[in-house]
């Protein structure tokens, strides 16, 4: 037969054979069961209990036809346990209409058990390398059981998740607030040499604090928690404060200096022999945000007060965590050891290893913290109070 | 000297400097942040990288000499030159059987990675088998067709890696690229060794320079060609590290592509960004196995004439495919590669450094006329 | 002189007698004795001699056959009362030449043209005893008045259009280009229809291997009839398998005398107001006159917008099942979640959910074609958003693929090119079905088999992808974005004109 018409037999051929043969990635959207949280705990016998926080479309409608009315459960928090977390995911395909569909999987909670005993980077392995996961998804360390917290019903969002997620999104309103770890910055931190910190998530009564941080050593077992105050003073440390406030005394009335912004800079003395000395120097910027006092803050003698009395918080506070991290935890989760890889490659290769673990040198090392404030706004008044006569 | 004038016998330089670039940039962009940060230090692969692209370029210079002394000739007919109808012959036939086995390891890798980020139970033979009906059917027309393919997809190809890369700009931390400088010589050289197999492709020109109308701007051709390469991977390379850091970067496959998945476009439009990027890298793909198989064909041709174009590209299908299948998993395609690579810079670039070697001391040169 | 009326006669040598009822009774038989076919014999010089005027009633102009023939020839002193002195030849040339007010007059002796003359509305005049006969343009067709064309109007241009008759066209072209160098060749193309077609171009301007290639391939056009310049364009096209026209059609005078400008030829057949522009590229499929004639920024953002419009009215539907059916990761979770809730009762997947909507949108668009044009219009769009509507009601399709698929149509009647909106109506399904079986790769790999196909294209030697490839730089100026009118000196690179300038940007000196 003609050319013709034999190329045209070949391609219906063709094209029938895709069709017929079928289309094997094809799953329709309603048949995925998205997740949106997990949850990993301890379970019994060293497995692993994951929870699963799946979302139900439907109920997630107010207002199209055939949606669920407001009240039904927006969500359904699934647990299952195994000897690996794969596992463990997989039986959770006997229980549930739909397997589940990780890619908008937002918030990985790790329980503090698991942290402690070194487990995270076993826990964590399934999300980093299955191409599903995404690497912008939060892991945070809850203090208790970590399943608890996906069950919390939040008041205005519609998931826990979307709950959390937003809570944890605020370090530009709260110093107590660690930046997100996301999933790539913790693959990164356990894969480098040096310790860190990841927030920490606790339940108090149904709502959920993220203030706080847990704090890790190089040999990746968690080593403690920081409480609000104390995660502020390892964000001076490692520049990641976006807003802060400070309750300063004035005479035996507060004053309240909100931070606007801070940058730190660190400095070392390194010797061959001795563990290095380093200088952090904190420079802060802020404005007055409420007074008690009677004192005029357009005196400038009174803002020079003022802005000493910050400077010495934030030191108090920086020399509290400092003392923390280097006495009782003995982790470096303030950075220090990332400026000397960067600034003194040498000497860093050389003291690696007895950083945090054989010589502790991260425990002797002297850190001297100076802090300098610099006031910018007082606000709309200079004060509530008359000056007393 | 344009559309009437050469209609689809010629091609022009734009046409030989995109060619160059759109074939050497391939699986490189991914794979070579990898294989560079686990030979060096630090953000110090760029040396490496500066290094082995030199060699290419060198290499570059050679074929762009060697086809700017034999005018609107095939590697056959250059060979045939400098030494006799034989040994052309034999080049010619090995050249053919590197490009061929090129073809199948493109198609192959294509469909792994695929695998891996587009998709998720679709066999691999499937999509093997629907990209070599598309190759079949780009390669069914005249080359200069698939060379005028690379002026629509090369920019398109590089947008999409720029802008991933200026999309990640907020996670960049200068601080991960240092230290600076801390790798010693041994470590840098062998990260160049590795770099030198991201630049292999070029050499396919040397059969298209038959159809080149300006043969004296060849030279500028291929070495602005190869610069485009060069420089996208130093600057891929520079932001992986910047935004990962090189601990990651040496743990993780494809580092570009989890660049690529990281991505958070503003207003939440789109989020899988990687699909988006893997699609349009598929594009660049194409274009290196197309231009590959249509070199097979027309190496193949200079010395089998009788077959018409139609029967080799029937012919040789069924065999690139069960090429192409025959690696068992990511290790051997690996291995695959490697081997390739090295039979690449054989034939494709100290072969025709000797040729030129050869051709200079025996005062070989070509004339204007077409052979 | 046989008397069998077989069409060799109508190109044979044949030549009329001197007998005037003779050659009345021949050429009425020659046409079977219509009944339109009208005679007139006229005696002048005192009934000494005669002359019958024959023409076709439907196609000739009474009042002209009325007023400037018979009048005058009844009126004429000379050739009536001396009639019979004078020779035979010269009565023939008097009356040619003194006597009738009409402004073409033919002396004619083959009856091939005399036939072909009757039947194109003239009249013809045999003279008892001579050897010629006479042929006076009298043809006058009904024709339409000259209007806006419905498929193709403007919001600012001229509303002109072209006529079913060529010489009205050619008139229009021409007053827009008064130029000397301005050429229209005629040819008759068909064997029964033999319609006037007319090439036209600028000399000086246009590459002269375009009009050669042009004039092959309109003189290798054997066919009966032509009836639309359609068949004319099938006929000569480069690829009759692409999808894409290679031969851009347009009923607007000003879009034709632009086309020349360019360098490019027109051609324009009897009886339809279609003209056909070549060379053609994909780029001036999505080009529009009003892109000129507005401000170069509005021309600019609305060329691009038709841009994003091809993209939609192509890919829009396939990303759409290849995003909900492939790869949900890539939607925004609430939109992902939105739709998930949408597509529960919905019983038929993604896949066959666009196919029924797409195949629904495009029977009512053919079915609104053939309605009367109120109702035509409306029936389009609103009746596929009512049906949705209702679809969606009865849990057969979800909202969004209503959307969707009206966001696609709408798309696809911003492209100007009516021809070029089909073929992307077409290659839109098979960029649904590659999407259906391997979702984003599927696109892709159907991208570049377009590609590849649009780069091999080619229109009359040019290349369908210029001035994308291969590149023009200079072109890039008029092409997704339009430079200001004084930047667009130049006339387009890659149709390689004898004549490069257009425009002076510094102006007229004063």
């Amino acid at each position: 037969m003609s050319a013709l018409l034999r190329n045209a037999l070949a391609l219906a051929l063709l094209t029938l054979h895709a069709l017929l043969a079928g289309c094997w990635d094809r799953v329709e959207i309603e048949d995925r069961g998205f997740v949106v949280g997990s949850a990993i705990d301890e379970g019994e016998n060293g497995t692993y209990e994951l929870t699963f926080q799946f979302v139900v479309p439907s109920a997630m409608q107010g207002k199209s036809a055939g949606g669920g009315h407001p009240s039904a459960k927006t969500f359904q928090n699934v647990t299952a346990s195994g000897m690996t977390l794969f596992k463990a995911a997989r039986k959770m395909s006997n229980e549930t209409s739909r397997p589940p569909y990780l890619e908008h999987n937002k918030i990985i909670i790790v329980s503090e058990t698991l942290a402690r005993s070194g487990k995270i980077q076993e826990v964590l392995d399934l999300f980093v390398r299955d191409p599903e996961m995404r690497r912008a998804a939060k892991v945070m360390i809850s203090s208790g059981q970590a399943k608890k917290l996906l069950d919390i019903k939040p008041s205005i969002e519609t998931l826990p998740v979307q709950y959390i997620n937003a809570t944890s999104e605020n370090p530009d309103k709260s110093e107590s607030i660690v930046p997100p770890a996301t999933m790539g910055l913790v693959h990164r931190f356990l894969l480098e040499d040096h310790g860190f910190a990841i927030p920490e998530i606790s339940q108090t009564d149904d709502k959920v604090s993220l203030s706080g941080a847990a704090v890790f050593g190089s040999d990746k077992k968690m080593k403690g928690f920081l409480d609000g105050e104390e995660t502020s003073a390892k964000n001076y440390f490692s520049g990641t404060i976006k807003a802060g406030a400070l309750e300063i005394e004035m005479g035996d009335k507060l004053v309240l200096f909100e931070v606007k912004s801070a940058s730190r800079k660190i400095s070392a003395k390194v010797s061959d022999s001795k563990a290095p000395e380093f200088t952090v120097n904190v420079n802060v910027e802020g404005n007055i945000g409420e007074s008690y006092s009677e004192i005029d803050l357009l005196d400038p003698q009174v803002i020079r007060e003022v802005e000493h009395g910050v400077d010495e918080k934030i030191q108090a506070l920086m020399y509290g965590v400092l003392d923390k991290l280097q006495k009782q935890y003995k982790a470096d989760a303030i950075g220090l050891s990332d400026y000397l890889n960067e600034n003194h490659y040498r000497t860093w290769q050389k003291i690696k290893n007895d950083w945090d673990r054989g010589e502790q040198l991260f425990s002797k090392c002297r850190v001297m913290v100076k802090v300098n404030t610099k006031m910018r706004i007082i606000g709309a008044i200079d004060r509530v109070r008359p000056k007393e006569e | 000297m344009k559309s009437f004038e050469y209609g689809d016998r010629e091609i022009g330089t734009t046409e030989v400097a995109y060619g160059v670039s759109n074939m050497v940039i391939g699986f490189g962009v991914l794979t070579l942040p990898r294989s560079l940060a686990e030979m060096t230090e630090s953000s110090d692969g760029w040396i490496s990288l500066v290094l082995g692209g030199s060699v290419a370029l060198a290499f570059g210079w050679v074929i762009a000499s060697l086809c700017m002394r034999f005018p609107k000739m095939g590697l056959k007919d250059m060979t045939k030159a400098v030494t006799n109808r034989a040994t052309a012959n034999v080049v010619v036939v090995l050249f053919a059987c590197y490009t061929f086995l090129f073809v199948g390891y493109e198609t192959r890798g294509l469909a792994n990675i695929s695998k891996q980020y587009l998709f998720d139970r679709t066999p691999e033979e499937a999509i093997c088998l629907f990209f070599l009906l598309v190759l079949a059917y780009g390669v069914a027309g005249p080359s200069s067709a698939l060379l005028r393919l690379n002026l629509i997809f090369l920019p398109l190809v590089l947008l999409i890696v720029l802008g991933v890369l200026a999309m990640n700009i907020p996670f960049f931390n200068i601080h991960n690229l240092k230290p600076l400088f801390v790798t010693d010589w041994k470590n840098l050289l062998n990260g160049a060794r590795g770099t030198v197999f991201s630049f292999l492709g070029f050499e396919i020109f040397l059969f298209y320079n038959a159809l080149i109308n300006r043969p004296k701007t060849m030279k500028k051709a291929v070495l602005g060609g190869l610069a485009v390469p060069l420089l996208t991977y130093l600057i891929v390379f520079v932001f992986v590290i910047g935004i990962f850091g090189s601990e990651v970067t040496k743990n993780t496959l494809y580092p570009t592509a989890e660049l690529a998945k990281q991505v958070e476009i503003p207003g939440g439009f789109f989020e899988r960004f990687e699909s988006i990027f893997f699609t349009l890298w598929v594009v660049t793909l194409f274009n290196t196995a197309a231009m590959a198989f249509d070199v097979t064909i027309i190496a193949l041709k200079t010395v089998f004439p009788k077959p018409e174009r139609m029967t080799w590209i029937i012919a040789l299908c069924p065999l690139i495919y069960l090429v192409a299948m025959q690696p068992q998993g990511i290790m051997e395609i690996d291995r695959f590669g490697k081997w390739i690579s090295y039979a690449g810079i054989a034939i494709g670039w100290i072969l025709p450094a000797l040729l030129l070697g050869a051709a200079k001391l025996r005062g070989v040169e070509g004339n204007e006329r077409a052979s | 002189m046989s008397d069998n009326a077989s069409d060799d006669r109508q190109s044979s040598s044949a030549v009329i007698s001197r007998d005037m009822q003779e050659n009345i009774g021949y050429i009425r038989r020659l046409l079977g004795d219509p009944s339109d076919l009208l005679t007139r014999i006229v005696t002048i010089g005192g009934g000494k001699r005669s002359c019958a005027l024959v023409f076709l009633s439907g196609l000739s102009d009474k009042a002209v056959i009325d007023d400037q023939i018979i009048r005058q020839i009844l009126k004429a002193g000379r050739y009536g009362e001396e009639a019979p002195e004078l020779d035979v030849s010269e009565v023939i040339g008097g009356l040619r030449n003194e006597t009738m007010s009409v402004s073409q007059v033919i002396e004619a002796t083959l009856w091939s043209d005399i036939v072909q003359a009757v039947l194109y509305g003239d009249t013809v005049m045999f003279l008892e005893g001579a050897d010629d006969a006479l042929i006076v343009g009298t043809q006058n067709w009904k024709e339409r008045s000259i209007e806006e064309p419905p498929t193709e109007a403007l919001v600012r241009g001229p509303r002109e259009g072209f006529t079913e008759k060529v010489e009205t066209n050619v008139g229009l072209i021409r007053r827009g280009i008064r130029d000397i160098n301005l050429r229209f060749v005629s040819y008759t193309i068909g064997r029964r229809s033999r319609k006037t077609l007319i090439l036209t171009y600028i000399q000086g301007i246009i590459h002269p291997s375009i009009v050669e290639e042009a004039q092959r391939r309109l003189e290798s056009i054997d066919i009966d009839d032509a009836p639309e310049s359609g068949f004319v364009e099938q006929w000569i096209e480069d690829s009759f398998l692409s999808p894409f026209p290679q031969l851009l059609h347009t009923e607007r005078p000003d879009k034709v005398r632009a086309a020349l400008l360019q360098g490019k030829a027109a051609i324009m057949l009897e009886g339809t107001p279609f003209a056909l522009i070549l060379p053609t590229t994909f780029v001036a499929l999505i080009q529009s006159p009003e892109d000129y004639y507005e401000r170069w920024l509005i021309g600019s953002l609305i060329r691009l917008l038709r841009y994003v419009a091809v993209f939609i009215a192509l890919f829009f539907p396939a990303i759409y099942i290849a995003l909900v059916s492939f790869h949900q990761g890539m939607i925004p979770f609430k939109l992902a979640f939105s739709i998930a809730a949408a597509r529960e009762g919905v019983p038929f997947p993604a896949v066959i959910e666009a196919l029924l909507m797409e195949g629904t949108l495009e029977l009512l668009r053919e079915a609104g074609v053939r309605l009367p044009k109120p109702i035509g219009q409306t029936i389009g769009i609103v009746g596929g958003l009512v049906i949705g509507e209702a679809a969606v009601q009865a849990g057969v399709v979800s909202p969004i693929m209503v959307i969707v698929v009206a966001v696609t149509a709408i798309s696809s009647f911003a492209i100007p090119s009516y021809s070029a909106g089909i073929a992307f109506r077409m290659l839109r399904f098979a960029t649904m079905l590659a999407a259906a079986i391997l979702g984003l790769f599927g696109i892709i790999l159907m991208f570049i088999v377009i590609s590849i196909h649009l780069v091999r294209l080619k229109s009359f030697g040019m290349p369908y992808s210029s001035p994308f490839a291969p590149i023009f730089l200079n072109d890039w100026r008029d092409l997704v974005v339009r430079f200001p009118v004084t930047f667009l000196t130049k006339r387009p690179e890659f149709m390689q004109t004898k004549n490069i300038n257009r425009a002076n940007k510094r102006g007229k000196r004063i």
